[in-house]
């Protein structure tokens, strides 16, 4: 299984290394910024006041002066767990309709590894290089906080990176589920960016349209960024609901996997 | 050499079906293979060889039907026996992103073998390039990473789908010993191809399947023994058609100046007896080439 661990790590670490920069530039720039909202906290205030009731609430911009409400409605509302969501739909989608796609499925489905096996070793990978992104976040926000003044109890980020990381491994399931089903990686990507960018779309306009009420508890961007973790912490059950929607979700695949007919170009 | 004979099954399709959908893949394929043959599966494009071998080989469910490999179901997940099973597909696609040794490195890896002596041993055979990268290789040196890729664990039994499609006729020399290799050490070889020509010299038995069925399974000197042959006679004096009326085996009679011109199937004896009767003075034969055989099973259907 190592072997196959590392080989997905190698077919990936170029665009990898392309979202780690991303998200670095992402992150220094964000945190460059800070200052000049935390200095000019009135300014700032009275600025943000004129800023649609609408927009305000789709954006949860709450205190946005401070630390935990600057980096909530700049990075961890959106883009953090977006990025980490994309890594996981690449990668998971990726993992064996592009294996199908390209014609090498059929070698190594016959190689003396079983096909859950495969799997296993693609879904570490891929939970691994979310994990390696949501902490990496974190630790520049770490590393950068005392350069800009910004106050941010290391216990909130953490609750928030948990929360990312939890959401890109239940997308990653959806990823693999999709991706088991499929055999062309590009639509395989397509419908797992569709189902994040709506279940966004709703999670976002939920704080204006009440008929999304009903939705609002089975949403899983609702479980991820709902609680605002980085000023309420850890939300205990928001993450277990991520946790075991993405085991049962990568289990699914594997079952569905194992049974279906490996597609040839 | 008779192959059918207290030899050792090693591969055994029982009424192998598969459909996909109500789409037809193969009905009911039943052939066995014996330990130390090639066994030459032929037949058109689409005819099912593809999808009768990725069957047993559990990249497609069966429908219906059983298969086995070493005595071992080869229907169910076993990766004990997949050691011993060695595979070029039809679609030999590779890693592009690796090196040709790289690549190979990485399925002996998933093998969990250390191959690097036979990877070398095989590639400096094949004149194949290790160094360069997948990527960057014509498809005839992405063929012999193929090739390198079945052989090198030595397996017990080799299924090759098309294996020879863009080898130069030197690289097909070379593995055309290979193939004599293993055999000679008691494997077993199905080699898949659309075109006979390629593996009337190298296989013993072949089975020919159309529209997903098998429509002969023989061995390839026994079709020799029953083409139909092109038998001209000429003899001392013009002969006519009443005088062959009564043999056996012939058909298609001409007479053109005199001479016989017929179609024999099975056995001439009894032609050449009535010809030697007639005063035969020349006889020219022209045997149907095994591509004609083939053509007339596939075409007649």
């Amino acid at each position: 299984m190592r072997i196959l661990f590392l080989k997905t790590w190698r077919d990936h670490w170029k665009s990898c290394l392309a979202w780690t920069l991303t998200l670095t530039f992402l992150i220094v720039i964000q945190m460059s910024i800070f200052p000049s909202v935390s200095k000019n906290k009135s300014t700032m205030q009275s600025f943000l006041d004129t800023f649609p009731d609408t927009i305000r609430k789709i954006f949860r911009m709450q205190d946005y002066t401070s630390g935990p409400g600057f980096l909530s409605t700049e990075l961890y509302s959106m883009m953090i767990p977006l990025l980490i969501i994309a890594v996981g739909a690449t990668w998971g989608a990726g993992a064996t309709a592009e294996e199908e796609d390209e014609g090498t499925a059929d070698l190594l489905f016959t190689l003396p590894i079983s096909r859950t096996r495969i799997l296993i070793s693609k879904i570490l990978a891929t939970v691994s290089a979310i994990s390696i992104l949501g902490f990496l976040a974190m630790a520049l926000i770490l590393i950068l906080r005392g350069r800009v003044d910004m106050e941010i109890a290391s216990d909130k980020l953490l609750a928030a990176t948990f929360s990312s990381i939890s959401l890109g491994i239940f997308f990653t399931g959806i990823s693999f589920v999709v991706g088991a089903f499929s055999r062309r990686k590009g639509a395989a990507v397509g419908v797992v960016t569709g189902i994040a960018l709506v279940t966004f779309l709703i999670y976002s306009l939920s704080a204006l349209v009440e008929n999304f009420d009903s939705i609002t508890p089975y949403n899983p961007m609702q479980w991820g960024l709902g609680s605002l973790p980085l000023f309420n912490g850890f939300d205990v059950p928001g993450i277990l609901k991520l946790l075991a929607g993405g085991v049962v979700l990568l289990v699914m695949a594997v079952v569905v996997f194992d049974r279906k007919d490996i597609n040839t170009p | 050499m008779n192959f059918t004979n207290e030899r050792e099954v090693t591969v055994r399709f029982e009424h192998l079906t598969k459909y996909y959908g109500t789409t037809r893949g193969i009905e009911d394929v039943t052939f066995d293979v014996y330990r130390g043959e090639v066994f030459g599966f032929l037949g058109p494009n689409g005819a099912g060889k593809t999808t009768a071998i990725r069957t047993v080989l559990g990249l497609i469910k069966a429908t219906s039907g059983n298969a086995q490999i070493l005595g071992v179901d080869a229907l169910k997940p076993n990766s004990e026996l997949r050691r011993r099973i060695g595979y070029l597909p039809g679609i030999a696609a590779t890693y592009d992103n690796y090196t040709a040794r790289g690549y190979l490195q990485f399925i002996a890896g998933m093998r969990n073998l250390d191959l690097s002596s036979a990877i070398l041993n095989l590639g400096e055979r094949l004149d194949l390039d290790l160094e360069q990268q997948i990527r960057g290789l014509s498809k005839g040196n992405r063929q012999k990473v193929s090739v390198v890729q079945a052989f090198m664990h030595s397996p017990d039994v080799l299924f090759l789908d098309e294996p020879t499609s863009g080898l130069d006729p030197l690289v097909q020399r070379e593995f055309e010993k290979l193939l004599d290799e293993t055999i000679q050490r008691g494997a077993s070889v199905i080699l898949s191809s659309h075109v006979l020509s390629e593996v009337e010299h190298l296989a013993h038995r072949i089975a020919i399947i159309d529209k997903g069925r098998i429509v002969l399974i023989d061995e390839i000197a026994a079709l020799k023994n029953k083409a139909r042959k092109k038998v001209d006679l000429i003899f001392d004096k013009p002969v006519s058609y009443s005088d062959f009326e009564a043999v056996k085996n012939i058909e298609e009679i001409t007479i053109v100046n005199g001479a016989l011109k017929c179609v024999v199937s099975g056995s001439e004896y009894e032609l050449l007896r009535r010809a030697v009767e007639l005063n035969v003075t020349e006889v020219r034969t022209q045997e149907s080439s095994l591509e004609e055989i083939f053509m007339d099973f596939v075409g007649s259907r």
